[in-house]
């Protein structure tokens, strides 16, 4: 009972924290994309989603009690989906189509088809990406970690001598 | 530096007695090596009582208010807390990993970051144990690395 409130109160915490960083780009993006309205109900509606499922995720990675029954890898190819459709999703939305323009004529079904298609493999693609680069970074720490325990082992070994 | 040893069949136990200009930092770590020489944990195995050495312990675990410690092939319980153990266990290579874990570091095989600014240690038998975001910042001061 104790853990599941410690991790219904970090999904909460981080939730805000996204949340609120959301809110911060779409305040930032709002005259230029509304220039005569206030944000859409949508808008907040994705932004209230997508930060869920990202805080639900990050809980999910950096729990204590969950690393302790399962290892980095598991824990990330199992949030890689949710967070792959939910980044490609903030793509789609929020930056391919003014890349791309293919949104400019909203009758054109097949363009909106490829752009959601095209923003699901941009957004798993950096998803990949990230996680590589904390693998790659933490291999190479992890070297560093072990040379240091060997020569700690043989200064505890050296003092078993005296 | 020079030892002598003076077998004597009057005494009943061993005597260390350390003759030296000043008491600087290599008298404390000879000090601190003796007295962990005899250092064993008390520990029940299937309802029978044994005295383990300290050597031999991978890890100190509690779980739900009991405290086990871990060897290669056996699991052993402990009436003592946690605390007791770590404050007897000072001083030998044996450091909190979590609320609930020592480790014994002589007996770690590898270690690697986690996310969260943990640490993953894999111990000798292949167990998995994590060191939580408070206590990952000592290990590493303890091993001389960031």
């Amino acid at each position: 009972m104790k853990k599941l409130f410690i991790g219904l109160t970090e999904v909460f915490s981080t939730f805000i924290i996204i949340l609120g960083i959301q809110f911060l780009l779409l305040m930032i993006r709002a005259p230029f994309v509304f220039p005569n309205d206030d944000i859409s109900r949508y808008e907040m509606k994705i932004c209230l989603i997508t930060a869920l499922v990202f805080a639900v995720a990050h809980v999910f990675i950096f729990s204590d009690h969950i690393a302790e029954k399962m290892p980095m890898l598991r824990r990330c190819l199992i949030s890689f989906l949710p967070c792959a459709v939910t980044a490609g999703h903030l793509v789609y939305e929020f930056t391919s189509s003014s890349l791309l323009g293919l949104r400019s004529d909203g009758h054109r079904l097949y363009a909106q088809v490829f752009d959601m298609y095209f923003s699901v493999i941009v957004g798993a693609i950096g998803i990949v990406l990230v996680f590589f680069l904390i693998e790659m970074q933490f291999r190479k720490i992890g070297k560093r970690y072990d040379k240091a325990l060997q020569e700690y082992k043989q200064r505890k070994k050296e003092e078993g001598k005296l | 530096m020079k030892i002598k040893v003076n077998p004597n069949v009057e005494l009943r136990e061993i005597e260390v007695v350390i003759n030296c200009p000043r008491e600087d930092e290599t008298v404390q770590r000879i000090v601190a090596t003796v007295r962990a020489i005899n250092k064993r944990l008390h520990g029940r195995f299937d309802n029978e009582s044994y005295n383990v050495d300290i050597n031999e312990v991978l890890y100190i675990d509690s779980v739900d208010r009991r405290v086990f410690f871990y060897t290669e092939s056996q699991v052993y319980e402990t009436e003592k807390k946690l605390y007791e153990l770590e404050e007897y266990l000072g001083n030998s290579s044996f450091f909190r990993a979590s609320k609930s874990t020592i480790i014994n570091l002589n007996r770690v095989r590898s270690l690697r970051p986690e996310l969260g600014a943990r640490l993953l240690l894999t111990m000798e038998n292949g167990e998995k144990v994590l060191v939580s975001r408070q206590y990952a910042q000592s290990i590493k001061a303890v091993l001389e690395v960031d």
